[in-house]
């Protein structure tokens, strides 16, 4: 449910500030100390999160909130620098595949066990992959062992995992937290059991208690046994139990952080940002890794059969007052068709540049005119058309807001209404204009899985024999990087200039942390990761 | 006036004591029945309606996932038996209702009844406290307003009601919680299961249905207290208080009898939004969850539950009337005749 916070944004500014200096007196004096002077592992931390947890098992769901939990209670065989974009070890310590890109060994660590005992061996991952390459529920696992063939424990701490066609995005996901590896007693439960009594893990914390829709509680493990390579530390988390509060409404989001209550916030609305940062908290971006928000264009609809108004779309765009109007300018305009935490990006700021004289040019020679109304027309016809919302991002509603503003302003006549009913049905039937998304993924995969007509989502309904459709294969069936990247670079390039997916804003989480927290780090996929959480 | 029908009571023959006792019976019996109906309808109803809307369970679950097969989804489908033509599916909901089990929570994985379970003392310790807060402010205004010797307090709570059921609920949360939460640090600011968390939500929720008790109280017992019969109970020596409390709140608060049964309903619907602003587990929540699910074995367990509830209150309230007030006792009987 959402409350038309707007309405009251300006008088709970006002009490805020009025109230700011007594709050900030009050957590600069005694509030604060009793944490202080507790030890490091005696130390609680609260968590306020956005939306619901409806279910305990990473595979299962695709909400943020969900994975902001499990990620320190599961991990994964890889963990991927968000800087460089390299592939880490984690319950692998090494791994290597064939040129093809169909079989890929893992050589697992020794000594790490999961939270009910069990070791961490060959025999589990395979059990984990057999599952999840047929798993009617895993929201991603099917997809991400596409052409599975199986899985082979070749020694005690090595399996190899084959497919039957190439599928190179394989190593890259298997730092997802849709792929973590779970316990073997997990393994054996019933779908349900695990959402609702939680899955077991080889991370840091074990999952306590949990009321649906009000908090769950997670626990340091002292027996905790993997040490990856990109923590900061080794042995038992720092802090000892984290709370997680799960709080829909985005006011009384920030109204925790600024009284003390807790301590990390995931979702700060931007209208919030000055407030939260005036009573000491900082505002940290984290940009989700994959497609950013976007326009999708059905080329098969009118006016979109028409390249030139595809172009000049994009180039009404002013992704500069997007971020800073939307994102109070703690975004970056964005300027790729891949977000730069994703390997394979390209930086095409000229092609995604504001040119509102350029876009006139192209409608003026495609035959478009502008009407007494200032609007554009063609055989008696205005350019106008619909755009269907299909991104649950909470800040997706302002984004459009914007984005139909600025096109309306240059004479182009835009709607947009959240899409209806079935998504499989509205994508597959191309039942849309344009849709407007953003696709999270740690693989420049998904681009087949957005654009191809042939093995992927066909977003801009293209045909079978476009051009896009064998360099979009190859990118898929090379390990070598370099090879790989510059196929990745090309495609990207085209999309952007044939106007297939038109980039609007990269999807930023906006975690609030309140002063004294340390050691707060994001994992690949912008989740949160506390294992080196720290209270000062 | 209970001393009075009381006498009543007993002046009645034996023969007609039976045929009042039968008479009750039969109404037992027939508001029973329709306590039923109340339930069944609203089972019925609200099947067709969540069926009505585009997509099921296993859409919401997938949500906007670009990462499902056609046939992954198909099979999920079949999994939850959301693949089955409608009318398969109503009578297995209701046939598994009958025998005590109202299914499986598709986004939970949990049993409806656990969730329900789960989330049910929340609810009822905050609707009770609510219910308990309403009807201290509603005696409260409601008395100030009557028999104030101010002019100034009687107008002032004249007015209050009218005003405390004009104002949106989640809006007094947010403005509760900024002031006594997050700025004065008095409560928590959600749900932890202590009292101290449910004192905010619980003022909340009362606000609406309190105003509307105060202005059915206000109303009733200006009109008794302005009765002549007043004049009379003070003339035998009722003092000013004794009045109000012994004769003019008594007689007035069976109006307040009927808004309390018909508001409990409300009361709970309330939840969805408080429970909602003050991040708390509790049947408000669920429902509110489910729905945007399209959770409907959940929404199911909810609806019924909510229409016992409304249903077992009013039966309750409908059975009570007779014992209060003769009035409705002897019109009963007279119907029957």
């Amino acid at each position: 449910m959402t409350f038309p916070t707007s309405l009251f944004a300006s008088r709970t500014k006002r009490l805020l500030t009025v109230l700011a200096a007594g709050t900030l007196a009050c957590s600069l004096a005694a509030c604060g100390s009793a944490t202080a002077a507790q030890s490091a592992t005696d130390q609680t931390l609260t968590v306020a999160l956005d939306g619901t947890v409806k279910c305990l098992d990473p595979w299962q769901f695709d909400e943020p909130a969900v994975h902001n939990v499990l990620r320190q209670v599961v991990e994964s065989l890889t963990a991927l620098d968000t800087k460089t974009g390299k592939l880490l070890p984690a319950l692998a310590e090494s791994w290597e595949s064939n040129a093809d890109a169909t079989a890929f060994t893992f050589h697992l660590k020794k000594g790490v066990h999961f939270s009910d005992g069990e070791e961490l061996t060959a025999e589990v991952v395979k059990k984990n992959f057999d599952q999840a390459a047929t798993y009617p529920q895993g929201v991603r696992s099917s997809s991400y062992f596409a052409n599975y063939k199986s899985t082979t424990v070749v020694d005690p701490q090595t399996v190899t995992v084959a497919f039957s066609k190439p599928n190179g995005s394989f190593l890259n996901h298997t730092a997802s937290d849709f792929l973590s590896i779970l316990s073997p007693n997990t393994i054996a439960q019933s779908a349900e059991a695990r959402c609702a009594a939680g899955v077991v893990g080889t991370g840091p914390y074990t999952l306590g208690k949990y009321t649906p829709n009000q908090d769950v509680t997670i626990n340091a493990r002292k027996d905790y046994d993997t040490n990856p390579s990109y923590a900061g530390h080794t042995g038992e988390a720092y802090i000892k139990t984290i709370v997680f509060k799960l709080v829909p409404e985005s006011s009384s989001r920030l109204g925790l952080l600024t009284s003390g209550q807790a301590q990390v916030v995931q979702s700060i609305d931007p209208q919030d940002f000055q407030s939260a940062e005036g009573s000491g908290a900082t505002i940290v971006p984290v940009t989700t890794p994959g497609v950013p928000l976007r326009l999708q264009v059905n080329v098969k609809e009118a006016p979109f059969t028409d390249q030139s108004v595809r172009q000049a779309v994009s180039y009404y765009l002013n992704r500069d007052e997007i971020n800073t109007v939307a994102f109070g300018g703690k975004s970056e305009p964005a300027i790729s068709l891949l977000t730069k935490n994703v390997s394979g990006w390209i930086d095409l700021s000229d092609e995604l540049k504001y040119d509102p004289s350029k876009a006139d040019k192209l409608l003026e020679d495609a035959g478009w005119s502008k009407n007494s109304d200032g609007i554009w027309e063609k055989a008696g016809k205005p350019l106008s058309f619909h755009i269907t919302k299909a991104s649950p991002y909470t800040l997706s509603q302002k984004l459009l807001e914007l984005v139909v503003q600025q096109l309306n302003q240059n004479g182009l006549q835009v709607d947009f209404a959240d899409y209806t009913g079935d998504y499989s049905e509205v994508t597959g039937k191309h039942k849309y204009s344009i849709l407007f998304a953003n696709t999270t993924d740690i693989d420049a995969d998904v681009l087949r899985g957005q654009v191809s007509p042939v093995d992927g989502g066909n977003r801009s309904n293209l045909d079978a024999d476009d051009d896009l459709v064998a360099p979009l294969s190859e990118q898929n069936a090379t390990t070598d990087d370099t090879a790989r990247n510059k196929i990745l670079q090309d495609v990207q390039k085209e999309i952007v200039e044939r106007g297939l997916q038109i980039p609007v804003a990269y999807l930023v989480q906006f975690y609030g942390l309140s002063k004294g927290v340390q050691g707060v780090t994001y994992d690949a996929e912008s989740r949160l990761n506390l294992y080196d959480a720290k209270l000062a | 006036m209970t001393g009075y029908t009381a006498g009543a009571l007993s002046l009645k023959s034996p023969k007609a004591i039976a045929a009042a006792r039968g008479g009750m019976a039969q109404y037992v019996v027939q508001r029973l029945l329709q306590a039923l109906f109340v339930v069944w309808a609203a089972f019925t109803l609200s099947f067709l309606l969540l069926y009505a809307l585009p997509g099921n369970a296993a859409t919401q679950k997938l949500q906007t996932s670009s990462y499902i097969s056609q046939a992954q989804y198909e099979q999920l489908e079949h999994y939850y038996g959301l693949d089955q033509p409608l009318l398969t599916q109503y009578v297995k909901q209701l046939t598994g209702i009958l025998h005590g089990d109202l299914g499986i929570s598709v986004a939970t994985g949990m049993p409806v009844s656990q969730l329900i379970g789960n989330a049910l003392p929340q609810t009822l310790g905050l609707t009770l406290l609510a219910l308990l807060i309403a009807i201290t402010l509603a005696f409260v205004v409601s008395t100030l307003a009557t028999v104030s010797r101010f002019a100034t307090v009687r107008r002032i709570c004249w007015a209050l009601p009218a005003i405390g059921s004009s104002i949106p609920g989640f809006w007094i949360g947010l403005i509760l919680l900024w002031l006594f939460s997050f700025s004065l640090h008095i409560f928590p600011g959600v749900g932890d299961g202590s009292f101290a968390a449910m004192i905010l939500p619980a003022v909340t929720l009362s606000l609406r249905t309190g105003s509307l008790i105060a202005q059915v109280l206000t109303n009733s017992l200006d009109k008794e207290w302005h009765s002549p019969y007043m004049q009379t109970v003070r003339t035998v020596g009722y003092g000013r208080l004794a009045a109000l409390f012994q004769q003019a709140l008594p007689n007035a608060s069976i109006s307040v009898m009927t808004v309390i049964a018909t508001h409990i309903g409300e009361l709970l619907a309330g939840t969805v939004v408080v429970e909602t602003v003050f991040s708390r587990n509790g049947i408000g929540r669920i429902t509110q969850v489910a729905v945007t699910s399209q959770d409907m074995a959940v929404v199911q367990g909810v609806v019924i539950f909510t229409a016992a509830v409304y249903a077992g209150v009013n039966l309750v309230v409908d059975l009570l009337y007779p014992l209060v007030d003769p009035r409705i006792r002897n019109s009963s009987r007279r119907g029957r005749k």
